[in-house]
């Protein structure tokens, strides 16, 4: 059942491939087929599906346990939320259906090559969405990025397949490795998965690519971000538990005050929320370096309010940064959109009400029970960094003086930016709706022999 | 300054690169048998015990039996490149023609010309001539090469390459040739469909996706090795058609 | 010895990258490292005096020792083609970086960086 997962978005690609008119429909079936498949897969938790019926360590399987099943379950949900926009999506559905397979496959894929295949896929479309209304510059310094992580990833799997034998990752988690050959394999994956994740010093494409255009940043810094920061604690923890975690959280540390402070200095719209983006990535990659509960499931809950409030003020600043060009008071035509806006970035600051306040909150209390004050301190004023500028923003768009003559506005934009906006402040009061499947999420994470498990039992009915 | 850092930079990664090599075995120096690649050479992958696989190293010994020739060998390919290309890693060979796909498409959507681009200058009688020639026989060749892809070094991969040069060799020769993107594209799609739903049909049959659910045949004969041939045909035509594709986008011009 | 070679090809290909100011040659870079990799994965399967993995008249059965490792170069294969489509994509954008910015030296590019 889960390879469909990945088949049905693939044949619709082929298929548009033959009729281009065809297309946004083919996009809007397969996101609702394939969403509709992830929800009804949660019967099928755990499994495994060995391809072309070759038993996991010779042949490919994909695994879903609690955490590739919710990953895929975010991610396919906002597949489909993007697909209420045809107007965004325009001649680029055949790269976002192939995009969609190559995500879920990432997730699901239980063998290292594979997923260095479904990478390779994931930053060639992410290139061509990247491409967009004339962003060729911004495009190409991110396919020579995404080169440098394929090949080094490339190598840490070549890494892993002379040692184990295979390229399974659970025989590579049962694997005891020696302490020499797993800092050299967690190196060479953390690069290769630091450009996708938005790691410090591999950021450098993310304000050209979020910044230019309206499609890359709403399904970049959503959907591919999930799925890198999944990926990168199924590698770090799971698989290669241990490895070059330290290395990590220093880094996940600079890249947060770094993202945040550079977003201060930024004058556009869109470029201040791609920073911010990288600030938002740094917090979530420094808790999960923590390595262990409850601090996977408190990153996976963040990630995810995270994730929604991007989608809002993506979807909202996009739609308005190419519609007019003096942004000043726009929200005064925009009144939907605007609160939606406010909403969603009081969310991604923290403030109490909102979605946000409950992941930071707990991120602060349980990082001082472990007696860990670097991460509380270095957060708050992170916190306090972003509270100046999208205020500042805030501020700007709602109160400053009109100078253009605010258009009639869409309605799509207006009904899923506010839809998703009450759904923050829902999770704020009911926070499980969020913090239960993140918590699952985590619990898979962490559990080395849990993995393991899956993998060899899946083997009982070959 | 600038190549001060970059030597810099450059250096410390080799040694980086360096002390990491300490872990790999020694060039030439490996042993097969304790990795998943002596059961495909094998061709027992179905007899071993994949959980002790999983769990600890090493293969279960086994007889050398004769491969060659031989009836129902696993998959039955002769060549072990392809049967783990095609049959044992499918699944990697689908997210590779993917890739071209995309990357295909991509260039299609960058560069989005509608009209040959043209320089002016009348080819060679004798080059003119010749390609009349020897195109079909270059596309005979791209053939041989996918068909044959079990049993000989090659495949579709390189029997798709071999096909388009012939497409590259009509546009040096002729001024006027032009594909259509139509063609092609409908080509490539339909040929990628066809991939996926002989996946989806190993699902329907076999319980698996990308299930090799056709007889296996004499290891060595042309017709044998079930779906691989098949597939092979279908990649070929599809990585003929893709890169055909990809030399048209790049000499077309908007117009 | 070739696993130091394509080390060095990579260091080569990463100082490329840091110092070319053309576009160009920063992807003639990326495919340097590409290339270097496809080598170091080859190497990491060959056995010495071993030769191609197929089955023929001459070799009809599984002699230790006879056949280099076969799945780096299935992954090879792989590799390859994905090197392919990537280098096609940047060729791409490049034809349409030098039409919309004139130049395809970073610092002589017009209308960069605001």
């Amino acid at each position: 059942m889960m390879t469909l997962a990945i088949a049905i978005p693939l044949i619709a690609a082929f298929l548009a491939a033959i009729r281009k008119s065809w297309g946004y429909i083919l996009y809007a079936i397969a996101a609702i087929l394939n969403f509709i498949l992830s929800l009804s897969l949660i019967g099928a938790v755990p499994s495994i599906h060995a391809l072309g019926g070759w038993k996991p360590p010779f042949g490919i399987n994909l695994v879903l346990d609690n955490a590739s099943f919710y990953a895929i379950l975010f991610i396919n949900a906002i597949f489909l939320i993007v697909a209420v926009f045809p107007d965004i999506i325009g001649k680029y559905a055949t790269v976002m259906l192939v995009l969609m397979a190559a995500v879920n496959g990432f997730v699901l894929t239980g063998d290292l090559f594979n997923s260095f295949v479904f990478m390779e896929i994931i930053s060639a479309a992410a290139v061509i969405i990247a491409s967009k209304r004339e962003n060729y510059y911004s495009a190409f310094k991110y396919l020579i990025f995404a080169g440098i992580a394929g090949s080094l990833y490339l190598i840490a799997v070549i890494f892993v397949y002379t040692q184990t034998g295979s390229l399974n990752m659970a025989q590579a988690a049962y694997f005891s490795f020696s302490q020499k050959s797993l800092v050299a394999i967690t190196t060479l994956f953390l690069i290769g998965l630091g450009v996708e994740a938005k790691l410090f010093p591999l950021n450098g494409w993310v304000m050209g690519v979020y910044g230019g255009n309206d499609l890359a940043p709403v399904i970049l810094s959503t959907a591919v971000t999930f799925s890198a920061m999944y990926m990168m604690g199924r590698l770090m923890i799971t698989i290669f538990g241990g490895g070059v975690l330290q290395v990590l959280y220093v880094l996940a540390l600079i890249t947060m005050l770094a993202g945040e402070l550079a977003a201060l200095y930024q004058k556009n719209l869109l470029k201040t929320l791609a920073y911010s983006s990288i600030g938002q990535a740094g917090l979530v990659l420094a808790v999960l370096s923590k390595g262990k509960e409850p601090f996977t499931s408190l990153a996976y809950f963040q990630l995810m309010n995270e994730v929604t409030a991007k989608l809002v003020l993506f979807l909202v600043a996009g739609y308005l940064v190419y519609k007019y060009t003096n942004l000043n008071g726009i929200f005064k035509s925009h009144k939907v959109l605007g609160t939606a806006f406010s909403i969603a970035s009081f969310s991604l600051v923290g403030f109490p009400l909102f979605a946000g306040f409950q992941s930071k909150l707990r991120i602060i209390m349980e990082a001082f029970k472990g007696g860990d004050y670097l991460l509380p301190a270095l957060l708050l004023l992170a916190t306090l960094i972003e509270l100046t500028y999208l205020i500042r923003w805030n501020v700007r768009l709602w109160f400053e003086d009109q100078v253009e003559e605010g258009e009639k506005g869409s309605w799509r934009h207006g009904f899923v930016a506010i839809a998703l906006a009450i759904f923050l402040v829902v999770i704020f009061f009911f926070p499980n709706i969020y913090l239960a499947p993140a918590s699952k999420m985590a619990d898979a994470i962490t559990s080395v022999s849990g993995y393991i498990n899956i993998v060899t039992s899946g083997l009982g009915g070959m | 300054m600038r190549r001060l850092y970059a030597i810099l930079i450059a250096a410390g990664f080799v040694y980086m690169m360096l002390s990491f090599l300490g872990v790999v075995p020694g060039y030439g120096n490996i042993d097969l048998c304790s990795r998943v690649s002596s059961s495909f050479l094998l061709k027992d992958v179905s007899e071993q015990n994949a959980k002790n696989w999983l769990m600890a190293k090493g293969l279960e010994t086994k007889s050398i039996e004769k491969v060659y020739g031989e009836k129902n060998k696993e998959d039955g390919c002769a060549n072990v490149v392809t049967s783990i290309v095609v049959n044992y890693r499918s699944f990697d060979t689908l997210g590779e023609v993917t890739v071209l796909f995309t990357a295909a498409l991509g260039v299609g959507l960058i560069l989005g010309g509608t009209r040959r681009k043209k320089y002016g200058l009348l080819p060679n009688f004798v080059f003119r001539e010749s390609t009349r020639i020897l195109v079909p026989l270059i596309i005979l060749f791209g053939a041989y090469i996918f068909v044959h892809g079990h049993l000989t070094p090659g495949g579709g991969f390189p029997g798709g390459t071999i096909i388009a040069a012939a497409a590259l060799l009509l546009y040096l020769a002729d001024e006027e040739f032009f594909l259509s993107k139509v063609s092609t594209g409908a080509l490539e799609g339909s040929m990628g469909g066809l991939y996926v739903i002989a996946g989806l049909l190993g699902l329907a049959i076999g319980g698996y996706f990308l299930y090799n659910f056709l007889p296996t045949g004499r290891v060595g004969n042309l017709i044998s090795s079930g779906i691989v041939p098949i597939v092979y045909t279908f990649i070929g035509l599809k990585v003929g058609a893709e890169l055909s594709g990809l030399i048209t986008d790049l000499h077309s011009e908007e117009g | 010895m070739v696993y130091w070679i394509s080390i060095i090809l990579m260091g080569i290909g990463i100082y490329g990258l840091l110092t070319q100011k053309n576009l160009f040659k920063q992807l003639i870079s990326l495919a340097i490292i590409d290339t270097a990799v496809n080598v170091f994965i080859i190497a990491a399967g060959y056995v010495e005096g071993g030769k191609a993995p197929i089955y023929t008249k001459a070799l009809p059965s599984f002699l230790k020792g006879a056949f280099v490792d076969p799945l780096p170069q299935a992954l090879v294969l792989t590799a390859i083609v994905i090197g392919v489509g990537v280098l096609a994509l940047g060729a791409a954008l490049l034809v349409r970086v030098k039409e919309k910015h004139k130049n395809l030296d970073v610092e002589n590019m017009k209308g960069v960086g605001e």
